[in-house]
């Protein structure tokens, strides 16, 4: 199975923050997600992806080529979706849509039109009249309306009510119903992913923590509660992250058959993916 | 070319809101000229409608740029090529120039009294503009639309303003052009389109440098 994204050892470097040689693939027929907190490094390695912002070094394939030389056959099958939209608010989305769709060569006007309509869309509307929701799904159907192979998303669901978020992972879900077709989603609201996600990647303070698969992630790390007579220091260093209070003990972790042995009055739960995610970037011993 | 054309299409949507006003610099300012001063048509007219027009024209395309910064993201993320997306912009301010061309000479037809311009002043105009176009676009790409606002605007007043007081000056014998007066037609039109396409040529080099190495 070929990867849609190969990235290897990517090295930017802003004034006080850089992406420490990053390494992650994202597999075709997947949905990736990139999750990390505000300020992680998400954007500035979707921007160096996509050739935005220029990285110091390393590489990025897609689909085993590089852009050199491949650019425009690249970019043809990538849609993107950024923030909320990045447009030219004082137009129609039919005039953005002009400036946009004669780039592609596998432009698809009926899409367009199909998807403006599924979204409730009207055409002639000022983008700067939009709402978020609104800016946010035009976003999309543009994405989506030239028969792109993989869609690269930063954070394209930031300050969407849950019924856009919801509307939104299903189109998601829809697109990847056709072979062939991969996605890298970029966000901090990481209850989004719980759903539609395969593969995981956390970045924190640019560095990857973890790249793995969804369902694998969740199998692995549980909340367990117990009491805080039971708690030993031995027990502490099984958790990645821990909170005592004077009665008792929450945390995350990877070996809860073994935090059982030292407490066995302990509850042990399924973890979600925010849960996982604060134990790693956010993960201390109270 | 199919992407060139694209590009230039989609510099006039973007600044379709000052097309009118545009419009009305190629039709007005030679009209404004002739009741103004009806002997000082011909180049200077001419010079001073296509200054103010692609003035006009480059000011609000860097605007709106400048104001919809995130736009460049999604462009720069479609297979447009950076190159492709400057060169662009130097091909459009050349149609600014036929255009305006094309409008001076209906108006010129249709107006006897306004002067009728020969393919001598054409091309010195051409080169004017060039030569504005040539200094501002790298400066633009290179600083931005609001640190070079006011070099913009001093350059474009300093050409469009005093050009017609030297074409004057020349007509009226307070300037020699001895050495440029020596020169036939054909050899000055040569001159004027070959210094114009260098100066394009370089500035163009220049402005798709800056643009490869901006980052979004």
């Amino acid at each position: 199975m070929q990867n849609a994204i190969e990235v290897a050892n990517l090295k930017k470097s802003y004034g006080g923050f850089c992406l420490n040689d990053i390494s992650f693939t994202v597999p075709d027929n997947c949905i990736t997600g990139f999750i990390g907190a505000n300020g992680a490094g998400k954007s500035t390695t979707i921007k160096s992806i996509l050739r935005l912002i220029r990285a110091d070094g390393g590489s990025v394939r897609f689909w085993g080529m590089e852009f050199e030389g491949h650019e425009r056959e690249i970019k043809d099958r990538i849609g993107v979706v950024i923030d909320d939209g990045s447009f030219y608010d004082h137009l129609t989305m039919a005039q953005m849509k002009n400036i946009i769709a004669p780039a592609y060569s596998a432009w698809d006007e009926g899409a367009f039109k199909a998807n403006m309509e599924i979204f409730s869309l009207n055409p002639r509307q000022k983008i700067s009249t939009l709402s978020k929701g609104m800016r946010a799904k035009y976003a999309l159907a543009l994405a989506l309306s030239h028969n792109a192979d993989l869609l690269i998303m930063d954070e394209p669901t930031s300050g969407l009510d849950p019924v856009v978020r919801r509307e939104f992972m299903n189109i998601i879900l829809d697109f990847m119903k056709k072979d062939g077709k991969s996605v890298l989603f970029s966000t901090h609201i990481v209850s989004d992913l719980e759903r539609v996600a395969d593969m995981l990647l956390l970045i924190h303070e640019g560095s990857i923590v973890f790249e793995q698969e969804k369902d694998a992630l969740l199998d692995e790390h549980r909340v367990v509660k117990g009491k805080r007579t039971e708690m030993t220091e031995e027990c502490r260093k099984l958790f990645l992250s821990l909170s005592e209070t004077d009665y008792g003990f929450e945390g995350i972790t990877k070996n809860a058959a073994q935090i059982k042995r030292f407490c066995p009055s302990a509850v042990v739960e399924r973890a979600t993916l925010e849960d996982i995610m604060l134990a790693y970037v956010g993960g201390k011993r109270e | 070319m199919k992407k060139y054309l694209s590009l230039i299409f989609k510099d006039l949507i973007i600044m379709k809101n000052n097309l009118p006003f545009t419009a009305l610099i190629i039709v007005g300012v030679p009209l404004l000229f002739l009741t103004m001063n009806p002997m000082g048509t011909g180049l200077a007219a001419f010079s001073m409608t296509y200054i103010l027009a692609l003035y006009m024209t480059l000011q609000s395309l860097a605007y709106y740029e400048s104001k919809y910064r995130k736009a460049e993201n999604i462009l720069n993320a479609a297979p447009y090529s950076r190159r492709g997306i400057v060169l662009s912009r130097y091909i459009f301010s050349v149609l600014v120039y036929v255009v305006c061309l094309v409008f001076y000479v209906i108006l010129s037809l249709a107006i006897p009294r306004l002067e009728r311009l020969g393919a001598a002043e054409a091309a010195v105009a051409f080169f004017i503009g060039s030569l504005m176009t040539g200094v501002l676009q790298p400066l633009t790409y290179r600083f931005g639309i609001e640190k070079t606002r006011y070099i913009n605007m001093a350059v474009m007043i300093g050409v469009g303003v005093g050009f017609p007081y030297f074409v004057k000056a020349v007509a009226g014998g307070k300037i020699s052009l001895a050495l440029l007066g020596g020169l036939s037609p054909v050899t000055t039109i040569c001159l004027a389109l070959v210094l114009s396409l260098v100066i394009l040529a370089a500035s163009a080099a220049v402005s798709v440098s800056v643009y490869k190495k901006k980052e979004f």
